[in-house]
């Protein structure tokens, strides 16, 4: 048995912000965006849309493809690092927009690789036979995170979500296997350092702590390190050769950490799905993205196999063998 | 650029750097020194560099337009730059 995907789904807000939009920024600035990480537009969120009402997008599209009543989800898994608030889960807030009212909800926050977490969440609750259809969902706001005068991270980011209808099925095709890791000793490499026990609101050490913050080459490290191994693990786990993979869909990182994956795992870069330069890093949502923009182009055949690669806070990372 | 590469910063200096560096890397500036490249600095990055010229001009009172800083480059040249530009280093 497998946790097979019956659908998928993702939504991008429509107020697209260009590079030459951010005007905060020295003008000759600007083309170093596109040079260092690829992008050239980001998605924002319009002022009244939440993370929730994102992954409802998602959702609801998931949902639709699949022909599957909302009412028949046991499980809706939310990948956030954006949450709508502190508390509660932001999952409860999609499950009552969706009415997906038997299900129940949480919240994955492992950053950018989130997804990938919710995923192997999902497929071990269908494999251990608890849940029979799981939502997964990932959805990101993280322009409402970002220091809009930091050119180190307010480029880089864009908000969007996707979606991913898995449901208990005989046979070989859906998840094959996934592969996670985390390292607590680089928790301070990216974060979101203000709000929390640590430096609650009104401790803030400085004013730019209630911001997301990344340290650039410490990232790139990780990256291209731990990206390469998961994958290489989640291969010999399974068994598969990597020239038996057609695609590979990485956490839009930035174009340099994409090559530089390809290049070490030894996988040509045509094979690797990219929508960076259009939607920047949508952290957790990357993936799932990256995921339905490829089953929608029709360039994946049944029975393709496909890994889903992400590496994010915490250090976290994972990787996910899926046979379309 | 390079020239005042190895002179000695002044304390007046130093602690306008100080505030820059505090504000882009969250860093103090103990001993920070002239030949200190800035791709030494804990955060340096390209895309940092930009926040950190955006500060000089604000602590420094100077324009920088067109400048981009290289990890290369030293607090030295940094200030020989800032001077060069009219602000009181």
């Amino acid at each position: 048995m497998r946790s097979r995907v019956l659908a998928t789904g993702s939504y991008l807000p429509e107020r697209v912000i260009r590079n030459e939009d951010l005007t905060q920024f020295p003008a000759h600035a600007l083309p170093l965006i596109e040079e260092k990480t690829g992008v050239i537009s980001r998605r924002h969120a319009e002022e009244g849309q939440s993370t929730s009402d994102l992954g409802f997008e998602a959702a609801r599209l998931c949902l639709e493809r699949a022909q599957i009543d909302a009412l028949e989800i046991d499980a809706l898994i939310l990948a956030t690092s954006s949450p709508d608030r502190i508390q509660p889960a932001t999952a409860t807030r999609v499950q009552e927009k969706i009415g997906a009212r038997k299900a129940f909800a949480f919240d994955v926050n492992s950053v950018c690789a989130g997804a990938v977490y919710a995923l192997h969440v999902a497929d071990a609750m269908i494999l251990a036979g608890f849940t029979r259809t799981v939502l997964v969902v990932a959805s990101e706001v993280y322009s409402r995170y970002l220091n809009p005068k930091d050119f180190s991270t307010y480029p880089y980011f864009g908000d969007g979500a996707g979606a991913v209808l898995l449901r208990a099925a005989e046979g070989e095709r859906g998840i094959f296997r996934s592969r996670l890791g985390s390292d607590g000793s680089g928790a301070d490499v990216i974060q979101i350092p203000g709000g929390g026990t640590m430096m609650p609101y009104g401790r803030l050490a400085h004013e730019s702590d209630i911001y997301f913050k990344m340290r650039g080459r410490d990232v790139y490290e990780f990256a291209v390190t731990q990206g390469p191994a998961v994958v290489e693990e989640l291969l010999s786990d399974c068994g598969v050769a990597k020239e038996d993979v057609r695609f590979v869909i990485p956490h839009q990182a930035n174009k340099n950490i994409v090559r530089e994956l390809a290049r070490r795992l030894g996988i040509a870069e045509d094979r690797f799905v990219v929508n960076l330069e259009r939607y920047g890093n949508t952290a957790a949502a990357s993936v799932l993205i990256g995921f339905d923009e490829l089953l929608q182009s029709g360039k994946a055949a049944e029975d393709d196999l496909i890994v889903l690669v992400a590496f994010g806070g915490g250090l976290s990372w994972g990787a996910t063998l899926i046979r379309n | 650029m390079g020239s005042d590469s190895h002179s000695e910063l002044t304390e007046t200096t130093k602690g306008k750097l100080a505030v820059v560096l505090d504000e882009v890397f969250g860093l103090p500036a103990d001993g920070l020194r002239a030949d200190q490249r800035l791709e030494d600095v804990e955060g340096w990055d390209s895309m940092n560099s930009i926040n950190f010229t955006m500060e000089l001009e604000k602590g420094f009172g100077v324009e920088l337009e067109g400048v981009i800083l290289t990890g290369e480059q030293t607090f030295g040249d940094v200030v020989a730059l800032l001077k060069e530009k009219g602000a009181e280093v």
